[in-house]
């Protein structure tokens, strides 16, 4: 499951996942509560998140998401390199953290 | 009232001795009393009335008189104090005022002399800031002179109006070498000296003078205290009329800078976006143009060249908004932030910052945030520019509500009056400006060659929440 504010980084993660048949998008969300009532109601195997988002931002997210649903396996997606920030999302029970710019 | 009674007992009084006149008279007509004996006994009569009359009905008409003579005086000295009352409240202040204020004292008061002084409590002094009738050297308006030595300190730690006659300049009044001096050079012989005191503090003396001697009463020092409660509400709402007016030059000249500030930050941020990101993005569309019109292999190379100004393009984006303002510090917090921001700026200035916290492994009111970041952020600017060292030291504690900042150097300095004056301290009157919002306040030590220390404190009241 995909949750990224933005559309056109949206569309794209989305293009890149399904061109690679092991993966599947079951479900799309624009904001942080969005992303909380969807991963309620699907429960993905992966959530991937945006860690910039309106609303609930992404490292409030994945600390609930983390907290409330275990078996969801979450990846931050970020623009930020820095440690602050992988340390938090970390902390919040992130199994991985992937930047922007890499492809 | 008691006048009015004695003159209804004077006229029962007088009736009582004319009926018994009369009936005198009879009762001596009946009973053959000689007429001169009769005579005799009115003549006496008439006599003990005028004695009477004089005794019990004349002090009736002086107090009468008196009464009327005293009404006339207090009602004369309520107009002049009420004309005193519109004088102050007309006019915002200066020298105009305190001579419509002298001119309608003079109606009440004789004086040759009058002055008004205020006392400056940090500097010890007495500042002349009115003067009549007295002109010469040290008593002139606008002189400065110690208040210690002066009489009238004396008068305004006691807070009592006090009257120099000849009794006191003969006696009391020769260890006041300011008096003696004033004495002597002005020729006064009776000075009246009031207390000036607002809001309970003394601000200053009212003095009226004369040169003749022994020409004030208890009644006109009582006038004199009277009119020094006028002067001292007026010379307190002058004062912060001009505090006031000092206060909104200062918020204009803030207000201003603030907005050149503001328009040079957003040509700063222009020029970037035009010139760096502007110009990747005109060659990035170049480049997909070429892609389109060369397919298939030949078109690689030139992708991945894009790929690359794509992500520098990213990379400048994110420095321009974190320059900006840091997400750290809404995301993260002021600890994350701070600790992003120092890295960064070593990195970038070649300064090691050593950052000590203690307290701060949580989350403040957005706004003390804020502040406490950006007073950071511009007292690293300020070392970075000008104190050229290679070390500073950041401290920031939290502790029962106040947050307690320090940014020291032993750097180069600077006089800081003068960086002031000079109007170029923007970044100093921002910090001060942004503590001060917060009921904190910034404080900087600096002295040429002596190093610089930045201390701030900002209060924080709600309850933080853990994060």
């Amino acid at each position: 499951m995909l949750a990224e504010d933005h559309t056109i980084v949206r569309h794209a993660l989305k293009v890149l996942l399904e061109s690679d048949p092991a993966f599947e998008i079951v479900g799309e969300a624009v904001d942080g509560l969005e992303t909380m009532i969807l991963v309620e109601k699907l429960l993905p195997d992966v959530l991937l998140v945006d860690l910039m988002m309106p609303g609930l931002n992404g490292l409030e997210v994945t600390r609930q998401v983390s907290q409330r649903f275990p078996e969801v396996r979450i990846l931050v997606l970020s623009m930020h390199a820095d440690e602050e920030y992988v340390l938090e999302a970390l902390k919040n029970g992130t199994a991985g953290y992937v930047l922007k710019e890499s492809s | 009232m008691r006048a009015a009674w004695l003159l209804i007992a004077a006229g029962v009084a007088l009736m009582a001795v004319r009926r018994s006149i009369t009936f005198f008279k009879i009762v001596a007509r009946q009973e053959n009393i000689p007429p001169d004996l009769v005579a005799e006994l009115v003549a006496l009569s008439i006599s003990v009335l005028m004695v009477a009359g004089i005794r019990y009905i004349a002090p009736v008409f002086l107090a009468v008189r008196q009464e009327r003579n005293t009404s006339q005086k207090l009602a004369n000295q309520n107009t002049v104090l009420a004309e005193v009352g519109r004088i102050i409240s007309s006019s915002p202040g200066g020298k105009d005022v305190f001579q419509g204020f002298s001119k309608e004292v003079g109606k009440l008061i004789h004086f040759e002399g009058l002055r008004i002084r205020v006392v400056d409590w940090e500097r010890d002094t007495f500042s002349v800031v009115y003067t009549w009738g007295v002109d010469s050297g040290e008593f002139q308006q606008g002189a400065s002179v110690a208040s210690s030595d002066t009489f009238g300190a004396k008068v305004l730690r006691s807070r009592s109006s006090l009257l120099v006659d000849e009794d006191f300049l003969e006696g009391d009044g020769r260890r006041f070498p300011h008096l003696t001096r004033f004495i002597a050079t002005t020729g006064f012989r009776s000075i009246m000296l009031a207390p000036l005191v607002s809001r309970d503090t003394p601000i200053g003396i009212l003095s009226i003078c004369t040169s003749n001697v022994n020409a004030y009463t208890a009644e006109d020092l009582r006038l004199a205290e009277r009119i020094a409660v006028q002067i001292s509400g007026a010379i307190s709402s002058f004062d912060l009329y001009e505090r006031l007016l000092v206060s909104n030059q200062q918020l204009q000249a803030l207000s201003a800078r603030m907005v050149d500030a503001q328009e040079q930050e957003r040509r700063q941020i222009a020029k970037e976006l035009h010139d760096e990101i502007g110009q990747i993005l005109t060659g990035l569309s170049i480049k997909l143009e070429t892609c389109r019109e060369n397919s298939g292999e030949t078109a690689i190379p030139e992708i991945s060249h894009s790929q690359e100004l794509v992500l520098d393009l990213m990379e400048r984006v994110r420095e321009l908004s974190l320059d900006l303002r840091p997400s750290h510090l809404d995301d993260l917090g002021l600890l994350p932030a701070l600790r992003w921001h120092t890295k960064r700026y070593s990195s970038q200035t070649g300064v090691e910052v050593v950052l000590n916290q203690s307290g701060l492994s949580q989350r403040f009111p957005a706004d003390v945030e804020t502040a406490a970041y950006r007073i950071v952020q511009e007292g690293l600017t300020n070392v970075a520019r000008h104190a050229a060292v290679n070390n500073v030291v950041v401290q920031v504690r939290a502790d029962d509500g106040m947050l307690n900042i320090q940014v020291q150097d032993d750097g180069l300095g600077f006089d800081l009056d003068e960086v002031v004056a000079a109007g170029t301290g923007l970044g100093i009157s921002g910090m001060r400006e942004r503590a001060q919002s917060l009921g904190g306040r910034v404080t900087i030590e600096s002295t040429p060659g002596g190093g610089t220390n930045l201390t701030a404190t900002l209060p924080f009241t709600n309850a933080p929440e853990s994060n």
